[in-house]
């Protein structure tokens, strides 16, 4: 049987894309600096756009709602696949599940070295 | 005294999180059959049992993380631009980074641990809980170095 082994439940066909979408999500997201809202922790105001009179910006919980946003679309969008195609990510092509997470982290630490 | 509390709570749960996840990363490359050593008796544990430990104590730690970091972000991070601690800052702009990314892979980690059979991804079992063991080092010691600069200014 060709998917011995793996029940092809919704877990096993979402789960491993909606990771891979998140994380690479994330990543573009904070990359250019895209965030659906900006907070405020000085004031504890929320707004749609940066208003740099109200203290430090914090960006990060917005790039994890769409970090969110993508995983969900990527996971879904692979549950619609064939059960062959959308099981891949666990079975053939199980290291791109270590190996995108990596070469993302190796990528910031690149785009942070202003800081060192 | 508020935020030293949340502190103190938020260290706690990442020093759970850290034994747990080490011992697992650890576990998940054993030996079989060695000697009944310290090494061999430390990675002989039933791995599989950590995971659901490990996901809870990361999202606890997390989300008592990311309410100190509001608190962070107008006081420390502002005392740390000021005296020119930029590495400091760095190292914390890293660890809010890969711990997000680690918060991304706990539903496959989940998956790879409770829903696939070992022998289909004995790979992508390990370097997963391996990326999640190093998310959560940086994060412990990103979190430690922050603390202890501004403990030493």
């Amino acid at each position: 049987m060709d998917d011995a082994g793996i029940r092809p439940g919704f877990a096993a066909r979402t789960f491993p894309a909606f990771s891979i979408f998140a994380s690479i999500g994330y990543f573009l997201f904070m990359g250019f600096g895209l965030s659906p809202f900006v907070y405020y922790p000085e004031t504890g105001d929320f707004t749609w756009a940066a208003q740099p009179d109200l203290g430090p910006p914090m960006f990060w919980y917005g790039w994890m709602v769409y970090a969110a946003i993508v995983g969900l679309a990527g996971g879904l969008l692979t549950y619609l696949l064939p059960i062959r195609w959308s099981l891949a990510l666990v079975r053939g092509l199980g290291w791109l599940l270590w190996a995108v997470p990596t070469l993302i982290m190796l990528i910031i630490l690149f785009l942070l070295r202003h800081y060192f | 005294m508020f935020w030293v509390s949340l502190l103190i709570v938020h260290g706690l749960l990442a020093v759970a999180l850290m034994g747990a996840v080490t011992h697992q990363a650890v576990a998940v490359f054993r030996s079989r059959g060695g000697k009944a050593g310290f090494v061999e008796s430390y990675a002989t544990v039933r791995d599989k049992m950590f995971t659901n430990a490990i996901i809870w104590l990361y999202l606890a730690t997390f989300v008592v993380g990311s309410w100190i970091y509001t608190h962070y972000r107008y006081t420390v991070r502002t005392i740390l631009e000021d005296l020119g601690q930029e590495s400091t800052v760095g190292i914390f702009e890293y660890k809010e980074h890969i711990l997000a990314v680690g918060l991304a892979l706990l539903p496959v980690y989940w998956l790879l641990w409770h829903r696939i059979p070992t022998a289909e991804a004995k790979g992508a079992r390990k370097g997963v809980t391996v990326f999640i063991a190093i998310a959560v080092w940086v994060g412990f010691l990103g979190g430690h170095i922050v603390n202890n600069v501004r403990g030493l200014m």
